[in-house]
């Protein structure tokens, strides 16, 4: 629970400065938040990127809704009939891009973990994430 | 199990997620493809989301503090995005005009110019490396620094105004980031340059070059070689019967007497064979229906019902979004005017002040020849024959800039003749090409100072005042129509015009024989003008001037229009001299006016030829849905589509032997109505490549038939309900962004009209701006409407917010602020640029 609680505030957070940062400096947030809110668990990864990619399609569809006129136009440039579908695509490029730098960011400290403690390397399959 | 066994899944793992991020990461970076890179430009902080500006009203002013003013500029947006521009003196004004203007159209002003001087290469890349080379060889870049040289020489006060409207424009780039850079900007990846005063010369010729620009020499010389000089005669005479020119006899105002100091022979260049010329690549629906149609008519008091002058100009220009035009009031203690300026040159072009409104529509006159050259290129500085001598041509090194590609270098060639333009390859007689080199004589490379004209007419007092400002305008030459308060017009068709001998400039010159060099131009006190003429009424629509061409007044008649607009306005001014005053809606509704005067005329015989010699059910009943037609060109008519498609065919198949494309041009489609009308008394042309006369009513059922089965896969293809498609839905006009991207234009608006009605809306042209202005109590009352909005911005609600108004021929009123400010309830936004203390 504690977990969900904090992943919460990870993607609240993610998406919120996505709203205000240049992209690159919400990829950089992001990231650098992961190794304090996130856990590198097994079935993590996903979950973070369905919670952020509906976060995404919130904040996009909201954003895209009220600028509709410059919406619709830019929609058309990308050949898709409606600016929901190009709020689905901006969620999807930005969410998975986030979810992957956290996920890199968490691999990168579960590994210095491991070289810390002299734990040799165990087959994925066999590791215990928690 | 072995340790690296174990390692290689988990390693794989991190490995996996670190590549794909990277990749996630370069797709979000790198611009892919014709996109832009995907991560900045969908960021709601810095992609096009932040291009969505304010449409609501902003209740308190923008105080900005700027560098280059003089004093306090205030500038109030009205509810149509309209702004009006207050400053307490000229230079000052110029900076809030550029400045706005920036803010609205920062993009199309720096596009348009790119394109004039060859630059866009930069903005787009490789694929415009061709079309840049192509603009430094015409020569527009060196004849706008020409320009701007000329006005710091000559006056400097106007330099001065450019400098200032640079500086405005300049104060709204440098408050830009990267994230409030308009959308273009974005799209392509480029940031915005400095304004400078070239740049306004550019954007001058520009207009000079759209508005005069003509290569049919080519194709008129390539019909010398097959007709004899009675048989061009015939097809290409220089009046037509029936045409009604812009001034007769009774009311024409200008010298007659005849002019000295002109080369009286033509010495055409005839090659051994034909020019091969290439085909537009885009063929129109109604391409053969007129061209650019432009109209201006104006009324006086004493024939209105009102008694104050009406004035109307509609100039139709290529329609594109952003519109080529922008509104604005400009105010000053020396000033205060309105009208529609051009976004990229400072003061109004077409508009009107307290006293005096003025309209133009273009001369069509021939200012430009091509003189085939002799050309040494074996020394090292190439020689060019002229006379007896070799003389030498200047040779200069320019660089075009290509974006993500090394420059490339290439030279130009200029004679005294103009620019080395184009080289045009002639298929010779006995077998092989030919490569001849052109050069390109055209009155828009030499400098001009037009902004002073304008300048002037902005502050006119008076019809007089105007004719006096109009006597240094040069280019591109207008047909000026002028009204003022105590109820004077006037008409003048103003520029700088080669005189000539009759012929002269029709065809390819030979550059090497001094005879064909131009030698003045035709005085003022000799152009087309008229003062306030009794019968009370002046116009003009792009037709012949006149008929009264002393010696000397050639004015070149190939780049003028139908004389069927210009025939229908004068009918229907005509009116007021029978003692009926005209009223402001009368004048103002003409302007939408659809009535086909080529249909009137010609349509009773082609039906009479057609009876009994069509076989399909459809072609029957289009015959009588024809017998029945008024000959309006209506959106929503079926038989506008009917008549449209079949006269096309027609005229395409009478002439397609003997002219064929794209190498030579048919004679007009004036000249074949009148051939077509007089061929019962034995006018019709004899020659082999022409149809016979007696096959005539044959040719006109098979047209029929065609036009019919052409509409019908048409109606088809749009999957129409109806069978046949209606007009609109049939011809359609599209207005494309400037730079053709889908999303920010329209397409197959539905518009009534074409090239020959005095609505002559088009598949890609229309009218660019409509005005009507009056005075009511002395106080001027003005009407406006253009296909688009004041925005440049895709997001903004003034992108296009005109459009529908527009569609159904409905003018807004004019907020015209007298005195003091915008009234607050009619105010979008204020906003005030402050001088740095």
């Amino acid at each position: 629970m504690k977990d969900l609680v904090r992943e919460f505030l990870w993607v609240l957070l993610s998406t919120l400065c996505l709203g205000w940062l240049p992209w690159w400096q919400v990829i950089l947030v992001s990231a650098a938040t992961a190794p304090f809110l996130l856990r590198l668990t097994e079935r993590g990864f996903k979950r973070r990127l369905i919670f952020l990619f509906a976060s995404c399609l919130v904040l996009f569809f909201s954003f895209h809704a009220s600028r509709s006129l410059v919406a619709n136009a830019v929609s058309k440039l990308f050949r898709l009939p409606h600016f929901s579908l190009l709020a689905v695509l901006s969620a999807g490029c930005f969410s998975l891009a986030i979810a992957l730098a956290a996920e890199s960011v968490l691999w990168v400290k579960y590994t210095l973990r491991k070289v810390g403690q002299k734990i040799p390397f165990p087959s994925t399959k066999k590791l215990r994430f928690r | 199990m072995s340790d690296a066994k174990q390692k290689r899944p988990y390693l794989l793992r991190i490995l996996g997620t670190w590549g794909v991020f990277l990749c996630v990461l370069g797709a979000l970076t790198l611009p892919l493809g014709p996109l832009p890179p995907l991560g900045s430009f969908l960021s709601p902080a810095t992609g096009f989301l932040r291009n969505a500006p304010s449409n609501s009203k902003q209740s308190d002013p923008q105080v900005l503090t700027l560098s280059g003013l003089r004093s306090e500029v205030t500038i109030s947006v009205d509810i149509r995005g309209v702004p009006h521009v207050t400053a307490s003196n000229d230079t000052d004004l110029a900076f809030g005009q550029g400045y706005i203007t920036a803010r609205d159209r920062l993009w199309q002003m720096e596009l348009q110019t790119a394109a004039t001087a060859g630059r866009v290469a930069e903005i787009l890349g490789a694929k415009a490396v061709d079309f840049d080379i192509k603009q430094r060889k015409f020569g527009f870049l060196s004849a706008a620094a020409a320009e701007v040289e000329f006005l710091q020489k000559n006056d400097p006060d106007q330099f001065q105004m450019l400098l200032a409207y640079s500086k405005g424009v300049n104060a709204y780039i440098d408050s830009l980031e990267p994230a409030t850079l308009p959308l273009e900007y974005k799209l392509l990846g480029t940031r915005p340059e400095p304004w400078t005063p070239l740049k306004c010369a550019l954007f001058h010729k520009q207009m000079t070059w759209i508005l005069t620009g003509n290569e049919d020499d080519f194709k008129f010389t390539n019909a010398l070689q097959k007709y004899s000089d009675e048989e061009m005669e015939n097809l290409f005479p220089s009046f037509l019967a029936g045409s009604t020119p812009i001034l007769d006899e009774k009311i024409a105002q200008m010298s007659t007497s005849d002019l000295t100091g002109f080369n009286s022979v033509t010495s055409p260049f005839i090659p051994d064979g034909l020019f091969q010329l290439s085909e537009l690549p885009v063929k129109n629906k109604d391409s053969r229906s007129g061209t650019n149609g432009s109209n201006n008519w104006v009324v006086d008091g004493v024939h209105t019902s009102h008694g104050y002058p009406v004035l109307a100009n509609d100039p139709h220009l290529d329609l594109k979004l952003p519109s080529i035009w922008y509104e604005i009031q400009l105010t000053a203690p020396s000033v205060n005017v309105y009208g529609a300026s051009l976004p990229g040159l400072p003061h109004v072009i077409i508009g009107f002040n307290e006293n005096t409104s003025w309209g133009i529509t273009n001369a069509g006159v021939d200012v430009i020849d091509w003189y085939a050259m002799t050309l040494d290129r074996s020394q090292p500085t190439p020689k060019y024959l002229f006379g007896e001598q070799w003389r030498d041509a200047e040779v200069r090194k320019e660089i075009i800039r290509v974006k993500g590609e090394p420059p490339r270098e290439i030279e130009t060639i200029q004679t005294h003749l103009g620019p080395i333009a184009k080289e045009v390859s002639v298929e010779k007689k006995n077998g092989g090409l030919q490569t001849l080199p052109i050069a390109m004589k055209w009155t828009g490379h030499s400098p001009s100072n037009e902004f002073r004209v304008f300048f002037n007419l902005n502050r006119a007092r008076s019809v007089m005042d105007c004719k006096s400002a109009l006597t240094a305008y040069e280019a591109p030459g207008q047909n000026f129509v002028l009204a003022d308060k105590t109820g004077s017009i006037g008409l003048v068709q103003a520029g700088r015009f080669p005189m000539r001998s009759a012929g002269f400039g029709r065809t390819v010159l030979d550059g090497s024989n001094p005879v064909t060099e131009w030698k003045d131009f035709i005085p003022f006190s000799h152009l087309p003008q008229s003062w306030s003429p009794e019968r009370g009424h002046l116009s003009s629509a792009n037709q012949q001037p006149t008929r009264m061409r002393p010696n000397g007044f050639d004015s070149g008649d190939w780049g003028f229009t139908s004389y069927l607009r210009g025939k229908r306005i004068a009918e229907k001014l005509a009116t007021v001299e029978t003692g009926e005053p005209a009223t402001i809606g009368e004048l103002m509704k003409l302007q939408n006016d659809v009535v086909d005067l080529r249909a009137k005329e010609l349509l009773p015989t082609l039906l009479n030829w057609v009876q009994g010699k069509t076989k399909s059910e459809e072609a029957k009943e289009s015959i009588r849905l024809l017998s029945r037609w008024n000959f309006e060109l209506k959106a929503d008519s079926v038989e506008a589509a009917l008549w449209s498609e079949w006269w096309s065919q027609f005229y395409d198949m009478i002439w397609e032997k003997a002219f064929p494309k794209p190498n030579f041009l048919p004679p007009s489609e004036d000249r074949t109505m009148e051939l077509l009308l007089a061929s019962t008394s034995g006018h019709w042309p004899e020659n082999t490549n022409v149809p016979k006369f007696s096959s005539l009513p044959d040719l006109a059922a098979v047209a029929l038939e065609q036009a019919v089965k052409t509409l019908k896969l048409a109606a088809n293809n749009q999957e129409l309900d109806n069978t046949l498609p209606m007009w609109g839905q049939y011809r359609g006009t599209n207005i494309p962004h400037l730079a053709r991207l889908p999303g920010f234009g329209f397409e197959k608006l539905n518009t009534s009209g074409n090239g020959n009605t005095v609505n002559a809306t088009t598949e890609k042209h229309g009218p660019s701006w409509r005005m009507v202005v009056t005075w009511v109590d002395a106080l001027p009352k003005a009407w406006g409407i253009y296909p688009g909005g004041q925005s440049g911005h895709v997001g903004s609600v003034f992108y296009a917010n005109m459009m529908s108004s527009w569609l159904k021929g409905e003018l807004d009123q004019l907020l015209f602020v007298q005195q003091g400010t915008l009234k607050e309830s009619l105010t979008m936004e204020r906003i005030k640029l402050e001088k740095i203390k």
